[in-house]
């Protein structure tokens, strides 16, 4: 794979990331009332076949979801990802448990494309106030299905080039396992790079 | 502002619009709130009955938050509005900002919610 960005770039790339789902965590801490721990973010340039090894590999079977698309001065699409099979007891845990069965099961979409909504806004917001951009994000859409229909979901574009930024997290009380990724297009990466250098020469330029 | 506030809020989620529901009760402010679910019903709305404040979502099918707050503005100049988003970008603050409306990021805390009801 080609190599678009510099070390010093891709250095910044996963510290920005760092810091965006930094929020994230902390929003979803807040939603959740439990730790949220979180693994240090995989960027991997790819193409779309290399991606959906990665996440037959990493995913479980059956999924549930929210995915946001977002444009600006870079362009793809997020995904917050949870096993299905634990979907509503992660909306319990953000409705609250006074509401009953059929309730929770019926706001059960709704529920997961705001969380997804937060933690996803929550991270690019992040990413374009720290390169000093603007982004704009889509409404969340909720999804279910296994990694191939969340891939077709993601990646509409069979050439596409993509940076595959993969970060696991957890929470700790409840052993329930999460995934945030984000597929950037980098077929038309020119905004991005000239983002990040601007970044790194601020970032230079105070340190001396 | 009156002792019990008329108070509409417009988001499309449902989840969010009981999260925030939740989150009124526990101000201590006297409230009567209002729901809906993208700007068209808020304007609906506002052209029969009169509120208080308004707490609009950003991001919302069709109109935006700031494109529905401009459109209040236009027959209500001075009603308190209070912009409520996980998109904390600072792009987005600004054009609140030049709207006189209030910024409150997603999750919301009760804290700064209670401030902005109170003031």
């Amino acid at each position: 794979m080609r190599n678009l960005f510099s070390d010093d770039e891709q250095e910044a790339i996963v510290e920005l990331m760092n810091l965006g789902v930094g929020r994230a965590a902390s929003s979803l801490s807040r939603l959740v009332q439990d730790e949220v721990l979180l693994s240090v973010p995989k960027v991997e340039f790819v193409q779309l076949e290399t991606a959906e090894e990665t996440f037959k590999e990493l995913l479980p079977k059956a999924l549930a979801g929210v995915t946001q698309a977002f444009e600006g001065f870079i362009n793809g699409k997020a995904a917050l990802i949870f096993p299905e099979e634990r979907s509503l007891e992660l909306v319990r845990i953000v409705v609250g448990n006074e509401l009953s069965a059929s309730e929770i099961s019926e706001l059960e979409q709704d529920t997961l494309a705001e969380l997804g909504n937060i933690l996803l806004n929550s991270c690019l917001a992040s990413l374009a106030n720290l390169l000093k951009r603007e982004i704009n994000t889509a409404l969340p859409e909720a999804y279910s299905g296994d990694y191939q229909r969340m891939l077709e979901v993601l990646c509409d574009q069979q050439d596409s080039l993509i940076m595959l930024v993969q970060i696991d997290f957890s929470l700790r009380q409840r052993n329930l396992q999460g995934y945030l990724v984000f597929i950037i297009d980098l077929n038309s990466a020119t905004g991005f790079h000239s983002a990040l250098q601007d970044y790194l020469a601020d970032l230079l330029g105070n340190d001396l | 502002m009156p002792q019990v506030q008329r108070l509409l809020l417009v988001d499309d989620s449902r989840v969010a619009r009981l999260t925030l529901k939740k989150l009124l009760q526990n101000t201590g402010v006297e409230l009567e709130i209002h729901e809906a679910s993208n700007a068209d019903e808020a304007l609906q709305l506002f052209s029969e009955q009169t509120f208080d404040r308004a707490l609009i979502d950003y991001n919302m099918p069709g109109r935006d938050g700031i494109e529905l707050a401009h459109e209040i503005q236009k027959t209500q100049p001075d009603l308190p509005m209070i912009l409520i988003t996980a998109n904390i970008q600072d792009a987005i603050q600004e054009k609140a900002a030049q709207l006189n409306m209030k910024f409150l990021g997603k999750p919301v805390d009760l804290e700064q919610l209670t401030q902005l009801i109170k003031s």
